[in-house]
Order: structure tokens, then sequence, then C-alpha cells
């Protein structure tokens, strides 16, 4: 199954270990290379429907400065799509570099 | 509460009541760490997301449209996983508005259906009784006293005296 590429950078982000909201967008904006700035509404209907599919679940609740936090953690069936989204990818990647003869490594 | 929360908690309105009690306070939390210092309202890019988002939730735990239509017309219940949704379409001041509404539409053509085929209006007159457009009042009735059981019915099936969004 083929991951959103939204939904694919929320569970990456999740993969060092379990974030806040906050944590996720940052996390996401970082991976992306600044190019994806997830808003409020985006993250948490992304994270209910992850958490929906089984892939991620609340590990940890906490009030920081008068802020409620959830912290969530990728499951193992997250972690296992994350992996066989990630192979998928690098074939893909692979093919394209090939079509356009290119070197991997080259920067073009 | 400053500015930018209080327009915060304006925009999370587009969000049901039962997101609201459970995430809320989270989402919220993470608007603020959003926040820039001295900002005073979320951008206009925040703001359309949030809306986004709530009106998406709305959709997306709602009942498909043939329950909807079952339980919004003829009052019947819905699978217990859409309980919440009950809850706050029960507790919603729309609720005596839409509900009877529909039900008094899908009423009226019957009633003058009738009215005309039997001739209802004209037997009434004939017997004293000149009560022109019997059915509008009639199905107003019907109405609101069917939404009323189906309110009922439906505090007393899922529980919803008892049950919080937890």
């Amino acid at each position: 199954m083929a991951l959103r590429e939204q939904s694919y950078l929320v569970l990456l982000a999740l993969s060092d270990g379990p974030l806040h909201g906050y944590g996720v967008i940052k996390a996401v904006q970082e991976l992306s290379e600044g190019r994806i700035r997830l808003g409020a509404g985006t993250l948490y209907g992304a994270l209910d429907r992850l958490a929906g599919e089984g892939m991620v679940a609340v590990v940890k609740e906490e009030v920081v400065d008068g802020r409620h936090r959830r912290y969530y953690d990728l499951t193992g069936h997250g972690r296992n799509l994350l992996a066989e989204e990630t192979v998928r990818l690098a074939r893909l990647a692979a093919t394209a570099q090939r079509r356009l003869r290119l070197q991997p490594g080259t920067g073009v | 509460m400053d500015a930018y929360e209080r327009r915060c908690r304006l925009l999370m309105r587009a969000y049901p009541p039962r997101f609201r009690e459970y995430r809320g306070q989270e989402v919220l939390g993470t608007l603020l760490d959003l926040a820039a210092p001295g900002q005073t309202r979320p951008t206009f890019r925040d703001s359309l997301d949030i809306v986004r988002g709530g009106l998406l939730t709305r959709l997306r735990d709602r009942p498909p449209a043939g329950q909807w239509i079952g339980y919004r017309l003829f009052g019947r219940l819905v699978p217990d996983r859409y309980r919440m949704w009950v809850r706050d379409d029960l507790n919603s001041t729309l609720y005596f508005f839409h509900t009877p509404f529909l039900r008094f539409m899908l009423i009226i053509p019957l009633l003058t259906g009738i009215n005309e085929f039997l001739g209802v209006e004209e037997f009434l007159r004939v017997h004293g009784a000149g009560l022109l457009n019997w059915p509008i009042p009639v199905a107003f009735g019907l109405a609101a006293r069917s939404a009323n059981a189906t309110r009922r019915r439906a505090r007393d099936w899922y529980g919803l005296g008892r049950i919080d969004a937890s």
C-alpha cells in the first residue's frame, strides 16, 4: 500500500522516538527541507487516520507550561509499513535515475 | 487568555464538541507552540487549515448517508460507534430546527395527498369545521413530536446521560 507523502513524513518523523504534535511539525519541516510545514488541522487529521489504521499510538501525556501534550510513537505495524514504503521509494528513485541515465550522487 | 488563544479557540469550533472535549487542549497547545512571539492571530493559512481539519473531522465520523437519512427522517438508531455523534447532534440547538423541519417536509406531501385523495377538507367543511390548510399544523405537530420521541429513545438506547467523550 502506497502512503501519502504527508503520512510517510509523519511516520518518518516518529521513527526516531515519540514526539508531540509540535515536535512532529518541526521534524516534518526538517525532513522535507522546509518544503512542508503541516498545519495543526492537517497534522491531527493525519495522526487520527494513522492511529485508526494502527500505525501510531499515544504513549505519553503531559502538561508543560499549561499546554497539554500527547506523545505519539510508531507501532510495530507502522514501523514495518514505513520500512516497506522506504524500500519501494528507493527502488522507484533508482529506476528513475536509470531512466534519466544519471549516476546516483551526481546531485542533478 | 490572550488574543491569539481566543482566536484559536474560536477557529476550533469548526471541530465537533466530542473532538474538542478529548483533543481540544492538545490541539490548542500545538497552536500555541506554533505562534511566533507577539503574534496576535493565527496566520490565514493556519486558520484555514484548522477550519478545514474541523470540517473534515465532522464529515469523517458521521454515519454514512443511508444511516443518516434513516436517523434524521425516521428516527432509526445508528450503530453504537456513532453514539458520540448522536450525543452532539441531540445536544445541538440546531436539532430542534433541522430534524422537525426535514420530517415536516416529508409528512406534508403525505397529508396533502390524503387531503386531496379522500377529500378531507371538503368533508370537514360540510360538517361545519372549515379547517383550511389543516395538514400544515398537523404535520408540524407530528414532526415535532417524532423528533422529541427520537431524542428520548436515542438517549435511553445509547445511555447518553452517563457517557462522556473519553
